[in-house]
Protein backbone atom coordinates (compact mmCIF):
# COMPACT_ATOMS: atom_id res chain seq x y z
CA UNK A 1 0.00 0.00 0.00
CA UNK A 2 1.38 3.32 -1.00
CA UNK A 3 1.19 6.19 1.36
CA UNK A 4 0.91 9.79 0.40
CA UNK A 5 4.31 11.30 0.96
CA UNK A 6 3.89 14.81 -0.32
CA UNK A 7 4.91 17.95 1.48
CA UNK A 8 1.92 17.85 3.75
CA UNK A 9 0.28 14.77 5.12
CA UNK A 10 -3.45 14.84 4.48
CA UNK A 11 -4.18 12.07 6.95
CA UNK A 12 -2.40 13.71 9.84
CA UNK A 13 -3.88 17.09 8.99
CA UNK A 14 -7.46 15.88 8.88
CA UNK A 15 -7.03 13.76 11.99
CA UNK A 16 -5.45 16.57 13.97
CA UNK A 17 -8.21 19.05 13.17
CA UNK A 18 -11.09 16.60 13.01
CA UNK A 19 -13.26 18.34 15.62
CA UNK A 20 -12.92 21.92 14.29
CA UNK A 21 -13.26 20.60 10.74
CA UNK A 22 -16.39 18.68 11.64
CA UNK A 23 -17.90 21.68 13.43
CA UNK A 24 -17.18 24.00 10.50
CA UNK A 25 -18.68 21.50 8.09
CA UNK A 26 -21.80 21.15 10.22
CA UNK A 27 -22.27 24.92 10.61
CA UNK A 28 -21.73 25.36 6.90
CA UNK A 29 -24.40 22.78 6.14
CA UNK A 30 -26.90 24.40 8.50
CA UNK A 31 -26.26 27.94 7.28
CA UNK A 32 -25.95 27.16 3.59
CA UNK A 33 -29.39 28.47 2.54
CA UNK A 34 -28.60 31.89 4.04
CA UNK A 35 -25.54 32.44 1.91
CA UNK A 36 -27.71 33.68 -0.93
CA UNK A 37 -26.94 30.83 -3.29
CA UNK A 38 -29.07 30.46 -6.40
CA UNK A 39 -31.67 27.70 -6.68
CA UNK A 40 -29.48 26.02 -9.26
CA UNK A 41 -26.61 25.76 -6.77
CA UNK A 42 -28.93 24.61 -3.99
CA UNK A 43 -30.26 21.90 -6.26
CA UNK A 44 -26.74 20.65 -6.94
CA UNK A 45 -26.06 20.65 -3.20
CA UNK A 46 -29.19 18.60 -2.60
CA UNK A 47 -28.07 16.17 -5.31
CA UNK A 48 -24.76 15.87 -3.46
CA UNK A 49 -26.76 14.99 -0.36
CA UNK A 50 -28.73 12.31 -2.21
CA UNK A 51 -25.60 10.77 -3.65
CA UNK A 52 -23.97 10.83 -0.22
CA UNK A 53 -26.92 8.80 1.08
CA UNK A 54 -26.60 6.40 -1.85
CA UNK A 55 -22.86 6.08 -1.29
CA UNK A 56 -23.37 5.45 2.43
CA UNK A 57 -25.82 2.72 1.49
CA UNK A 58 -23.48 1.04 -0.97
CA UNK A 59 -20.61 1.53 1.47
CA UNK A 60 -22.21 -0.95 3.89
CA UNK A 61 -22.05 -3.60 1.19
CA UNK A 62 -18.86 -2.65 -0.65
CA UNK A 63 -16.86 -0.80 1.98
CA UNK A 64 -17.70 -2.81 5.09
CA UNK A 65 -18.40 -6.28 3.70
CA UNK A 66 -16.34 -6.22 0.52
CA UNK A 67 -19.15 -7.15 -1.87
CA UNK A 68 -19.09 -5.01 -5.00
CA UNK A 69 -22.54 -4.22 -6.36
CA UNK A 70 -23.11 -2.70 -9.79
CA UNK A 71 -26.86 -2.79 -9.37
CA UNK A 72 -27.66 -0.15 -6.81
CA UNK A 73 -29.57 1.89 -9.36
CA UNK A 74 -32.09 -0.97 -9.09
CA UNK A 75 -32.70 -0.37 -5.39
CA UNK A 76 -32.67 3.37 -6.04
CA UNK A 77 -35.37 2.91 -8.68
CA UNK A 78 -37.51 0.63 -6.51
CA UNK A 79 -37.38 3.12 -3.63
CA UNK A 80 -38.29 6.01 -5.91
CA UNK A 81 -41.08 4.22 -7.75
CA UNK A 82 -42.72 2.69 -4.67
CA UNK A 83 -42.72 6.04 -2.89
CA UNK A 84 -44.02 7.87 -5.95
CA UNK A 85 -46.76 5.34 -6.71
CA UNK A 86 -47.98 5.30 -3.11
CA UNK A 87 -48.05 9.09 -2.95
CA UNK A 88 -49.74 9.51 -6.35
CA UNK A 89 -52.25 6.68 -6.40
CA UNK A 90 -53.06 6.22 -2.72
CA UNK A 91 -52.54 9.85 -1.73
CA UNK A 92 -50.57 8.93 1.37
CA UNK A 93 -48.01 11.10 3.09
CA UNK A 94 -44.31 10.91 2.23
CA UNK A 95 -43.20 9.39 5.56
CA UNK A 96 -45.35 6.22 5.46
CA UNK A 97 -44.80 5.96 1.71
CA UNK A 98 -41.02 6.10 2.13
CA UNK A 99 -41.26 3.65 5.03
CA UNK A 100 -43.12 1.10 2.89
CA UNK A 101 -40.61 1.74 0.09
CA UNK A 102 -37.79 0.95 2.49
CA UNK A 103 -39.44 -2.31 3.52
CA UNK A 104 -39.95 -3.31 -0.12
CA UNK A 105 -36.36 -2.46 -1.12
CA UNK A 106 -35.22 -4.40 1.95
CA UNK A 107 -37.14 -7.44 0.72
CA UNK A 108 -35.58 -6.98 -2.73
CA UNK A 109 -32.16 -6.81 -1.02
CA UNK A 110 -32.96 -10.11 0.69
CA UNK A 111 -34.08 -11.65 -2.61
CA UNK A 112 -30.88 -10.52 -4.32
CA UNK A 113 -28.71 -11.53 -1.37
CA UNK A 114 -30.02 -15.09 -1.06
CA UNK A 115 -29.02 -16.49 -4.47
CA UNK A 116 -25.70 -14.61 -4.51
CA UNK A 117 -24.40 -15.92 -1.18
CA UNK A 118 -21.70 -18.01 -2.79
CA UNK A 119 -20.66 -15.35 -5.27
CA UNK A 120 -17.92 -12.83 -4.78
CA UNK A 121 -15.97 -10.39 -6.91
CA UNK A 122 -16.76 -10.17 -10.59
CA UNK A 123 -19.49 -12.82 -10.52
CA UNK A 124 -21.45 -10.98 -7.87
CA UNK A 125 -21.05 -7.70 -9.78
CA UNK A 126 -22.51 -9.26 -12.91
CA UNK A 127 -25.53 -10.66 -11.06
CA UNK A 128 -26.23 -7.31 -9.41
CA UNK A 129 -25.86 -5.64 -12.79
CA UNK A 130 -28.47 -8.02 -14.13
CA UNK A 131 -30.74 -7.22 -11.22
CA UNK A 132 -30.69 -3.51 -12.05
CA UNK A 133 -31.49 -4.26 -15.69
CA UNK A 134 -34.41 -6.47 -14.65
CA UNK A 135 -35.78 -3.69 -12.47
CA UNK A 136 -35.48 -1.28 -15.38
CA UNK A 137 -37.28 -3.70 -17.72
CA UNK A 138 -40.10 -4.15 -15.21
CA UNK A 139 -40.48 -0.39 -14.90
CA UNK A 140 -40.63 0.01 -18.68
CA UNK A 141 -43.15 -2.78 -19.25
CA UNK A 142 -45.47 -2.80 -16.23
CA UNK A 143 -47.53 0.05 -17.64
CA UNK A 144 -50.64 -0.05 -15.42
CA UNK A 145 -48.51 0.58 -12.36
CA UNK A 146 -45.36 2.36 -13.49
CA UNK A 147 -46.84 4.16 -16.50
CA UNK A 148 -44.19 2.51 -18.67
CA UNK A 149 -41.70 4.62 -20.54
CA UNK A 150 -43.75 7.78 -20.02
CA UNK A 151 -42.71 7.87 -16.37
CA UNK A 152 -44.52 9.27 -13.37
CA UNK A 153 -45.34 12.97 -13.29
CA UNK A 154 -46.38 15.47 -10.63
CA UNK A 155 -45.08 13.57 -7.67
CA UNK A 156 -46.05 15.74 -4.69
CA UNK A 157 -43.53 17.20 -2.29
CA UNK A 158 -43.74 16.13 1.34
CA UNK A 159 -45.54 18.53 3.64
CA UNK A 160 -45.35 18.89 7.39
CA UNK A 161 -47.97 20.66 9.53
CA UNK A 162 -49.56 22.14 6.45
CA UNK A 163 -46.32 23.56 5.09
CA UNK A 164 -45.23 22.22 1.74
CA UNK A 165 -41.51 21.68 1.55
CA UNK A 166 -40.05 23.34 -1.52
CA UNK A 167 -36.72 24.39 -2.86
CA UNK A 168 -37.63 28.04 -2.41
CA UNK A 169 -38.38 27.83 1.31
CA UNK A 170 -35.39 25.52 1.80
CA UNK A 171 -37.64 22.88 3.32
CA UNK A 172 -36.37 20.24 0.91
CA UNK A 173 -32.80 21.11 1.81
CA UNK A 174 -33.30 20.75 5.56
CA UNK A 175 -35.35 17.62 5.07
CA UNK A 176 -32.43 16.18 3.08
CA UNK A 177 -30.06 17.15 5.92
CA UNK A 178 -32.22 15.34 8.49
CA UNK A 179 -32.35 12.16 6.40
CA UNK A 180 -28.63 12.39 5.73
CA UNK A 181 -27.81 12.77 9.43
CA UNK A 182 -30.03 9.83 10.35
CA UNK A 183 -28.36 7.62 7.75
CA UNK A 184 -24.88 8.81 8.76
CA UNK A 185 -25.51 8.01 12.41
CA UNK A 186 -26.89 4.62 11.46
CA UNK A 187 -23.72 3.92 9.45
CA UNK A 188 -21.46 5.05 12.31
CA UNK A 189 -23.42 2.88 14.74
CA UNK A 190 -23.14 -0.14 12.45
CA UNK A 191 -19.43 0.41 11.94
CA UNK A 192 -18.68 0.56 15.65
CA UNK A 193 -20.89 -2.34 16.65
CA UNK A 194 -20.31 -6.06 16.81
CA UNK A 195 -22.14 -6.26 13.49
CA UNK A 196 -19.60 -3.91 11.91
CA UNK A 197 -16.70 -6.01 13.14
CA UNK A 198 -18.35 -9.16 11.84
CA UNK A 199 -18.82 -7.57 8.40
CA UNK A 200 -15.21 -6.41 8.39
CA UNK A 201 -14.02 -9.88 9.36
CA UNK A 202 -15.99 -11.32 6.42
CA UNK A 203 -14.39 -8.79 4.10
CA UNK A 204 -10.88 -9.61 5.24
CA UNK A 205 -11.10 -13.38 5.48
CA UNK A 206 -14.42 -15.13 5.16
CA UNK A 207 -13.12 -18.55 6.17
CA UNK A 208 -11.44 -17.19 9.29
CA UNK A 209 -14.60 -15.25 10.13
CA UNK A 210 -16.72 -18.39 9.96
CA UNK A 211 -14.19 -20.21 12.11
CA UNK A 212 -14.70 -17.63 14.84
CA UNK A 213 -18.37 -18.39 15.07
CA UNK A 214 -19.71 -15.77 12.67
CA UNK A 215 -22.58 -17.12 10.59
CA UNK A 216 -21.27 -15.46 7.44
CA UNK A 217 -24.28 -16.16 5.22
CA UNK A 218 -26.65 -14.39 7.59
CA UNK A 219 -24.42 -11.32 7.84
CA UNK A 220 -23.90 -11.02 4.12
CA UNK A 221 -27.66 -11.01 3.61
CA UNK A 222 -28.06 -8.49 6.42
CA UNK A 223 -25.52 -6.23 4.69
CA UNK A 224 -27.52 -6.53 1.46
CA UNK A 225 -30.76 -5.62 3.24
CA UNK A 226 -29.31 -2.63 5.13
CA UNK A 227 -27.66 -1.35 1.99
CA UNK A 228 -30.87 -1.71 -0.01
CA UNK A 229 -33.01 -0.02 2.64
CA UNK A 230 -30.79 3.08 2.77
CA UNK A 231 -30.66 3.24 -1.03
CA UNK A 232 -34.45 2.90 -1.15
CA UNK A 233 -34.92 5.84 1.22
CA UNK A 234 -32.64 7.97 -0.93
CA UNK A 235 -34.75 6.91 -3.92
CA UNK A 236 -37.95 8.00 -2.20
CA UNK A 237 -36.52 11.39 -1.42
CA UNK A 238 -35.21 11.75 -4.97
CA UNK A 239 -38.67 11.06 -6.41
CA UNK A 240 -40.29 13.86 -4.40
CA UNK A 241 -37.45 16.23 -5.15
CA UNK A 242 -37.51 15.96 -8.93
CA UNK A 243 -41.28 15.22 -9.06
CA UNK A 244 -40.82 13.36 -12.36
CA UNK A 245 -39.20 9.96 -12.71
CA UNK A 246 -38.88 7.52 -15.57
CA UNK A 247 -36.67 4.54 -16.37
CA UNK A 248 -33.91 6.83 -17.66
CA UNK A 249 -33.37 8.28 -14.20
CA UNK A 250 -31.97 4.94 -13.03
CA UNK A 251 -29.48 3.79 -15.61
CA UNK A 252 -26.25 1.84 -15.26
CA UNK A 253 -24.41 5.19 -15.09
CA UNK A 254 -26.05 5.84 -11.75
CA UNK A 255 -24.75 2.55 -10.33
CA UNK A 256 -21.28 3.35 -11.61
CA UNK A 257 -21.42 6.87 -10.20
CA UNK A 258 -22.36 5.56 -6.74
CA UNK A 259 -19.57 3.00 -6.85
CA UNK A 260 -17.09 5.64 -8.05
CA UNK A 261 -18.00 7.85 -5.10
CA UNK A 262 -17.44 4.98 -2.67
CA UNK A 263 -14.07 4.12 -4.21
CA UNK A 264 -12.91 7.69 -4.74
CA UNK A 265 -13.91 8.81 -1.27
CA UNK A 266 -12.36 5.83 0.45
CA UNK A 267 -14.10 2.50 0.92
CA UNK A 268 -15.33 1.81 4.41
CA UNK A 269 -14.99 5.41 5.61
CA UNK A 270 -17.90 7.75 6.25
CA UNK A 271 -16.17 11.10 5.67
CA UNK A 272 -15.06 9.76 2.30
CA UNK A 273 -18.66 9.36 1.12
CA UNK A 274 -19.33 13.06 1.70
CA UNK A 275 -16.12 14.13 0.04
CA UNK A 276 -16.45 11.74 -2.89
CA UNK A 277 -19.97 12.83 -3.74
CA UNK A 278 -19.04 16.53 -3.50
CA UNK A 279 -16.25 15.94 -6.02
CA UNK A 280 -18.11 13.73 -8.45
CA UNK A 281 -21.34 15.74 -8.50
CA UNK A 282 -19.68 19.15 -8.65
CA UNK A 283 -17.10 18.17 -11.23
CA UNK A 284 -19.46 17.72 -14.21
CA UNK A 285 -21.11 21.04 -13.36
CA UNK A 286 -17.97 23.15 -13.19
CA UNK A 287 -16.48 21.31 -16.13
CA UNK A 288 -19.34 22.29 -18.44
CA UNK A 289 -17.07 24.62 -20.49
CA UNK A 290 -14.94 21.60 -21.35
CA UNK A 291 -17.96 20.15 -23.20
CA UNK A 292 -17.54 16.51 -24.12
CA UNK A 293 -13.89 16.64 -23.07
CA UNK A 294 -15.00 16.52 -19.47
CA UNK A 295 -15.45 12.77 -19.62
CA UNK A 296 -11.85 12.43 -20.75
CA UNK A 297 -10.75 14.51 -17.77
CA UNK A 298 -13.05 12.48 -15.54
CA UNK A 299 -11.43 9.25 -16.71
CA UNK A 300 -7.96 10.68 -16.23
CA UNK A 301 -8.82 11.69 -12.67
CA UNK A 302 -9.89 8.11 -11.91
CA UNK A 303 -6.70 6.68 -13.46
CA UNK A 304 -4.50 9.04 -11.45
CA UNK A 305 -6.43 8.09 -8.33
CA UNK A 306 -5.70 4.42 -8.88
CA UNK A 307 -2.01 5.14 -9.35
CA UNK A 308 -1.39 7.61 -6.55
CA UNK A 309 -4.07 7.11 -3.97
CA UNK A 310 -5.64 3.67 -4.30
CA UNK A 311 -7.08 3.82 -0.78
CA UNK A 312 -9.32 6.74 -1.78
CA UNK A 313 -8.95 10.44 -1.16
CA UNK A 314 -10.00 10.35 2.46
CA UNK A 315 -9.49 6.66 3.07
CA UNK A 316 -6.61 5.39 5.11
CA UNK A 317 -5.90 2.49 7.29
CA UNK A 318 -6.10 3.89 10.77
CA UNK A 319 -6.30 7.29 12.30
CA UNK A 320 -4.68 6.25 15.53
CA UNK A 321 -0.96 6.79 15.87
CA UNK A 322 0.76 3.69 17.18
CA UNK A 323 2.06 3.93 20.73
CA UNK A 324 3.53 1.37 23.03
CA UNK A 325 1.48 1.45 26.24
CA UNK A 326 3.74 1.92 29.25
CA UNK A 327 2.18 -0.76 31.43
CA UNK A 328 2.50 -3.32 28.65
CA UNK A 329 6.24 -2.72 28.48
CA UNK A 330 6.57 -3.19 32.22
CA UNK A 331 4.46 -6.29 32.18
CA UNK A 332 6.68 -7.79 29.56
CA UNK A 333 9.79 -7.00 31.55
CA UNK A 334 8.31 -8.73 34.55
CA UNK A 335 7.19 -11.91 32.87
CA UNK A 336 9.78 -11.96 30.10
CA UNK A 337 8.17 -15.05 28.68
CA UNK A 338 6.71 -15.40 25.20
CA UNK A 339 7.98 -12.04 24.06
CA UNK A 340 9.41 -12.42 20.62
CA UNK A 341 12.22 -10.03 19.96
CA UNK A 342 12.89 -8.88 16.47
CA UNK A 343 16.66 -9.05 16.78
CA UNK B 1 -13.07 -39.57 28.79
CA UNK B 2 -12.71 -38.86 25.16
CA UNK B 3 -13.40 -35.27 24.21
CA UNK B 4 -13.35 -35.64 20.46
CA UNK B 5 -13.96 -38.85 18.65
CA UNK B 6 -13.77 -39.27 14.91
CA UNK B 7 -15.26 -42.51 13.60
CA UNK B 8 -14.53 -43.85 10.12
CA UNK B 9 -14.61 -40.48 8.40
CA UNK B 10 -14.71 -40.32 4.61
CA UNK B 11 -14.44 -37.01 2.76
CA UNK B 12 -14.01 -36.42 -0.92
CA UNK B 13 -13.65 -33.45 -3.23
CA UNK B 14 -15.63 -34.60 -6.23
CA UNK B 15 -14.02 -37.82 -7.35
CA UNK B 16 -10.88 -37.37 -5.33
CA UNK B 17 -11.06 -39.15 -2.01
CA UNK B 18 -9.15 -37.09 0.52
CA UNK B 19 -10.08 -39.07 3.64
CA UNK B 20 -10.68 -42.79 3.39
CA UNK B 21 -11.91 -43.89 6.77
CA UNK B 22 -10.16 -42.00 9.53
CA UNK B 23 -10.76 -42.79 13.18
CA UNK B 24 -9.09 -40.97 16.00
CA UNK B 25 -9.67 -39.83 19.51
CA UNK B 26 -8.60 -36.86 21.62
CA UNK B 27 -8.92 -37.30 25.37
CA UNK B 28 -9.37 -34.49 27.82
CA UNK B 29 -6.13 -32.68 28.64
CA UNK B 30 -4.13 -34.32 25.87
CA UNK B 31 -1.96 -32.90 23.11
CA UNK B 32 -2.43 -34.99 20.00
CA UNK B 33 -0.24 -34.51 16.95
CA UNK B 34 -1.24 -35.34 13.42
CA UNK B 35 1.72 -35.71 11.12
CA UNK B 36 1.91 -36.57 7.48
CA UNK B 37 3.29 -35.32 4.22
CA UNK B 38 1.61 -32.92 1.80
CA UNK B 39 -1.72 -34.20 0.59
CA UNK B 40 -2.08 -36.77 3.35
CA UNK B 41 -5.43 -35.27 4.33
CA UNK B 42 -4.48 -33.40 7.48
CA UNK B 43 -6.18 -30.13 6.65
CA UNK B 44 -9.19 -31.91 5.16
CA UNK B 45 -9.60 -33.73 8.45
CA UNK B 46 -9.62 -30.44 10.38
CA UNK B 47 -12.03 -29.03 7.82
CA UNK B 48 -14.35 -32.01 8.26
CA UNK B 49 -14.29 -31.69 12.04
CA UNK B 50 -15.06 -27.97 11.96
CA UNK B 51 -17.75 -28.11 9.31
CA UNK B 52 -15.94 -26.31 6.49
CA UNK B 53 -16.17 -29.38 4.27
CA UNK B 54 -18.93 -31.91 4.76
CA UNK B 55 -17.85 -35.54 5.07
CA UNK B 56 -19.41 -38.20 2.86
CA UNK B 57 -19.78 -40.67 5.69
CA UNK B 58 -18.58 -41.28 9.22
CA UNK B 59 -19.14 -39.48 12.46
CA UNK B 60 -17.59 -36.71 14.53
CA UNK B 61 -18.47 -36.84 18.21
CA UNK B 62 -17.67 -34.04 20.65
CA UNK B 63 -18.27 -34.72 24.33
CA UNK B 64 -20.34 -37.70 23.27
CA UNK B 65 -22.64 -35.63 21.02
CA UNK B 66 -22.81 -36.00 17.26
CA UNK B 67 -21.54 -32.82 15.60
CA UNK B 68 -21.11 -34.18 12.07
CA UNK B 69 -22.21 -31.63 9.45
CA UNK B 70 -22.77 -28.87 11.99
CA UNK B 71 -22.06 -25.40 10.65
CA UNK B 72 -18.76 -23.77 11.68
CA UNK B 73 -20.52 -21.17 13.82
CA UNK B 74 -22.31 -23.89 15.80
CA UNK B 75 -19.06 -25.80 16.30
CA UNK B 76 -17.36 -22.75 17.80
CA UNK B 77 -20.17 -22.34 20.31
CA UNK B 78 -19.81 -25.97 21.35
CA UNK B 79 -16.21 -25.41 22.39
CA UNK B 80 -13.96 -26.22 19.44
CA UNK B 81 -11.76 -23.46 18.16
CA UNK B 82 -9.36 -23.49 15.23
CA UNK B 83 -6.31 -21.49 14.31
CA UNK B 84 -6.07 -21.69 10.56
CA UNK B 85 -3.15 -22.57 8.39
CA UNK B 86 -1.34 -19.47 7.20
CA UNK B 87 -2.64 -17.74 10.33
CA UNK B 88 -5.87 -16.33 8.89
CA UNK B 89 -5.66 -13.11 10.85
CA UNK B 90 -7.54 -10.04 9.68
CA UNK B 91 -4.71 -7.80 8.45
CA UNK B 92 -6.60 -4.53 8.33
CA UNK B 93 -8.06 -4.75 11.79
CA UNK B 94 -6.06 -3.88 14.89
CA UNK B 95 -4.83 -6.54 17.27
CA UNK B 96 -7.57 -5.67 19.74
CA UNK B 97 -10.28 -5.82 17.07
CA UNK B 98 -8.95 -9.19 15.94
CA UNK B 99 -9.33 -10.50 19.46
CA UNK B 100 -12.82 -9.04 19.72
CA UNK B 101 -13.84 -10.83 16.56
CA UNK B 102 -12.40 -14.00 18.09
CA UNK B 103 -14.74 -13.56 21.05
CA UNK B 104 -17.66 -13.30 18.68
CA UNK B 105 -19.53 -16.23 20.17
CA UNK B 106 -19.41 -14.69 23.65
CA UNK B 107 -21.98 -11.99 24.33
CA UNK B 108 -21.08 -11.09 27.91
CA UNK B 109 -18.93 -7.95 27.78
CA UNK B 110 -17.13 -8.56 31.07
CA UNK B 111 -16.26 -12.05 29.98
CA UNK B 112 -14.73 -10.72 26.77
CA UNK B 113 -12.75 -8.15 28.73
CA UNK B 114 -11.45 -10.80 31.12
CA UNK B 115 -10.53 -13.10 28.25
CA UNK B 116 -8.71 -10.28 26.52
CA UNK B 117 -6.76 -9.42 29.68
CA UNK B 118 -5.82 -13.07 29.99
CA UNK B 119 -4.51 -13.11 26.42
CA UNK B 120 -2.47 -9.96 27.04
CA UNK B 121 -0.98 -11.59 30.13
CA UNK B 122 -0.14 -14.66 28.14
CA UNK B 123 1.18 -12.79 25.13
CA UNK B 124 2.66 -9.50 26.37
CA UNK B 125 3.87 -8.80 22.88
CA UNK B 126 0.26 -8.44 21.77
CA UNK B 127 -0.52 -6.08 24.64
CA UNK B 128 2.16 -3.76 23.31
CA UNK B 129 0.62 -3.83 19.89
CA UNK B 130 -3.06 -3.48 20.81
CA UNK B 131 -3.74 -0.64 18.39
CA UNK B 132 -1.45 -1.80 15.63
CA UNK B 133 -2.86 -3.24 12.44
CA UNK B 134 -2.43 -6.99 12.57
CA UNK B 135 -1.06 -7.16 9.02
CA UNK B 136 1.92 -4.99 9.94
CA UNK B 137 3.24 -7.36 12.61
CA UNK B 138 5.97 -9.93 12.18
CA UNK B 139 5.17 -13.54 11.30
CA UNK B 140 5.70 -14.76 14.85
CA UNK B 141 3.48 -12.06 16.29
CA UNK B 142 0.77 -12.84 13.77
CA UNK B 143 0.91 -16.51 14.74
CA UNK B 144 0.59 -15.55 18.41
CA UNK B 145 -2.39 -13.41 17.52
CA UNK B 146 -3.98 -16.26 15.60
CA UNK B 147 -3.62 -18.56 18.60
CA UNK B 148 -4.80 -15.90 21.04
CA UNK B 149 -7.79 -15.19 18.86
CA UNK B 150 -8.71 -18.87 18.74
CA UNK B 151 -8.53 -18.95 22.55
CA UNK B 152 -10.87 -15.97 22.92
CA UNK B 153 -13.94 -18.14 22.41
CA UNK B 154 -12.94 -20.21 25.50
CA UNK B 155 -12.60 -23.53 23.71
CA UNK B 156 -12.29 -26.92 25.34
CA UNK B 157 -10.45 -28.18 22.28
CA UNK B 158 -8.03 -26.13 20.23
CA UNK B 159 -7.22 -27.20 16.69
CA UNK B 160 -3.95 -25.84 15.36
CA UNK B 161 -3.19 -26.09 11.66
CA UNK B 162 0.55 -25.76 11.04
CA UNK B 163 1.39 -23.15 13.65
CA UNK B 164 5.09 -23.28 12.78
CA UNK B 165 4.54 -22.59 9.09
CA UNK B 166 7.05 -20.08 7.76
CA UNK B 167 8.57 -19.19 11.11
CA UNK B 168 12.25 -18.99 12.07
CA UNK B 169 13.49 -21.95 14.16
CA UNK B 170 13.76 -20.00 17.42
CA UNK B 171 10.20 -18.74 16.94
CA UNK B 172 9.03 -22.28 16.30
CA UNK B 173 10.43 -23.26 19.70
CA UNK B 174 8.60 -20.40 21.38
CA UNK B 175 5.33 -21.23 19.69
CA UNK B 176 5.60 -24.86 20.82
CA UNK B 177 6.34 -23.72 24.37
CA UNK B 178 3.15 -21.64 24.23
CA UNK B 179 1.17 -24.63 23.03
CA UNK B 180 2.40 -26.56 26.05
CA UNK B 181 1.43 -23.70 28.38
CA UNK B 182 -2.04 -23.51 26.85
CA UNK B 183 -2.43 -27.23 27.36
CA UNK B 184 -1.47 -26.85 31.01
CA UNK B 185 -4.49 -24.57 31.45
CA UNK B 186 -6.69 -27.57 30.67
CA UNK B 187 -7.32 -27.06 26.98
CA UNK B 188 -6.92 -30.16 24.84
CA UNK B 189 -5.01 -29.67 21.64
CA UNK B 190 -5.10 -31.33 18.25
CA UNK B 191 -1.98 -30.22 16.43
CA UNK B 192 -1.29 -30.59 12.74
CA UNK B 193 2.34 -30.25 11.85
CA UNK B 194 4.85 -30.83 9.10
CA UNK B 195 7.61 -30.33 11.62
CA UNK B 196 7.34 -33.91 12.87
CA UNK B 197 10.20 -33.82 15.36
CA UNK B 198 8.77 -30.90 17.31
CA UNK B 199 5.22 -32.19 17.04
CA UNK B 200 6.15 -35.59 18.43
CA UNK B 201 8.19 -34.08 21.21
CA UNK B 202 5.36 -32.10 22.80
CA UNK B 203 2.45 -34.49 22.17
CA UNK B 204 1.12 -37.31 24.32
CA UNK B 205 0.07 -39.38 21.38
CA UNK B 206 0.26 -38.99 17.64
CA UNK B 207 -1.34 -40.21 14.44
CA UNK B 208 0.54 -40.56 11.19
CA UNK B 209 -1.64 -39.86 8.15
CA UNK B 210 -0.85 -41.12 4.70
CA UNK B 211 -3.10 -40.88 1.63
CA UNK B 212 -6.20 -40.33 3.70
CA UNK B 213 -5.82 -43.16 6.18
CA UNK B 214 -4.21 -43.48 9.59
CA UNK B 215 -1.01 -45.36 8.87
CA UNK B 216 0.31 -45.47 12.39
CA UNK B 217 -0.72 -44.30 15.79
CA UNK B 218 0.45 -44.57 19.34
CA UNK B 219 2.36 -42.85 22.09
CA UNK B 220 5.02 -40.45 20.95
CA UNK B 221 7.85 -42.46 22.53
CA UNK B 222 6.77 -45.38 20.43
CA UNK B 223 6.58 -43.32 17.25
CA UNK B 224 9.85 -41.49 17.84
CA UNK B 225 11.60 -44.86 17.90
CA UNK B 226 9.65 -46.37 15.05
CA UNK B 227 12.00 -47.04 12.17
CA UNK B 228 9.51 -46.15 9.45
CA UNK B 229 8.62 -42.84 11.07
CA UNK B 230 12.27 -42.07 11.58
CA UNK B 231 13.03 -42.68 7.96
CA UNK B 232 10.04 -40.87 6.48
CA UNK B 233 9.49 -37.91 8.80
CA UNK B 234 12.39 -37.39 11.16
CA UNK B 235 15.11 -37.45 8.57
CA UNK B 236 17.41 -39.98 10.17
CA UNK B 237 20.36 -40.96 8.05
CA UNK B 238 21.62 -44.48 8.30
Amino acid sequence: MEHFTGKFNLEELVYKYRYPLGAVFLLLLLGLPYLGLSQYVMRIIIMIGIYTMLALGLNILTGYTGLVSLGHSGFFAIGAYVTAILMLKLQIHFIPAAFIAMIITGICGLLLGLPTLRLTGTYLSIVTLGFAEIVKMIIMNWEPVTNGTLGLRNIPRPSFFGIDLTLANHGMYYFMLILLFLITFLCIAIKKSKLGRALHAIKENELAASMMGIYTARYKILAFILSAVITGLAGGYYATLVSYIDHNSFTFDVSILILSIVILGGMGTIRGMFFGSILLIVFPEIARPLMEWRFVVYGLVLIFMMRFRPQGLLGWRTTLPFQVPVNAQERQKRSGKHGISRS
Amino acid sequence: MSLLKVVDLHTSYGKIKALRGISLEVNEGEIISLIGSNGAGKSTLLGSITGIVSPASGKVLFEGKDITNNRPNEIVRKGISISLEGRGILPRLTVEENLRVGAYSISNKNEIKAAMEEMYQMFPRLAQRKKQLAGTMSGGEQQMLAIARALMSKPKLLLLDEPSLGLAPNLVKQIFQMIKDINQKGISILLIEQNATMALRIANRAYVLENGIVKLSGTTEHLLNHSGVKKAYLGEVR
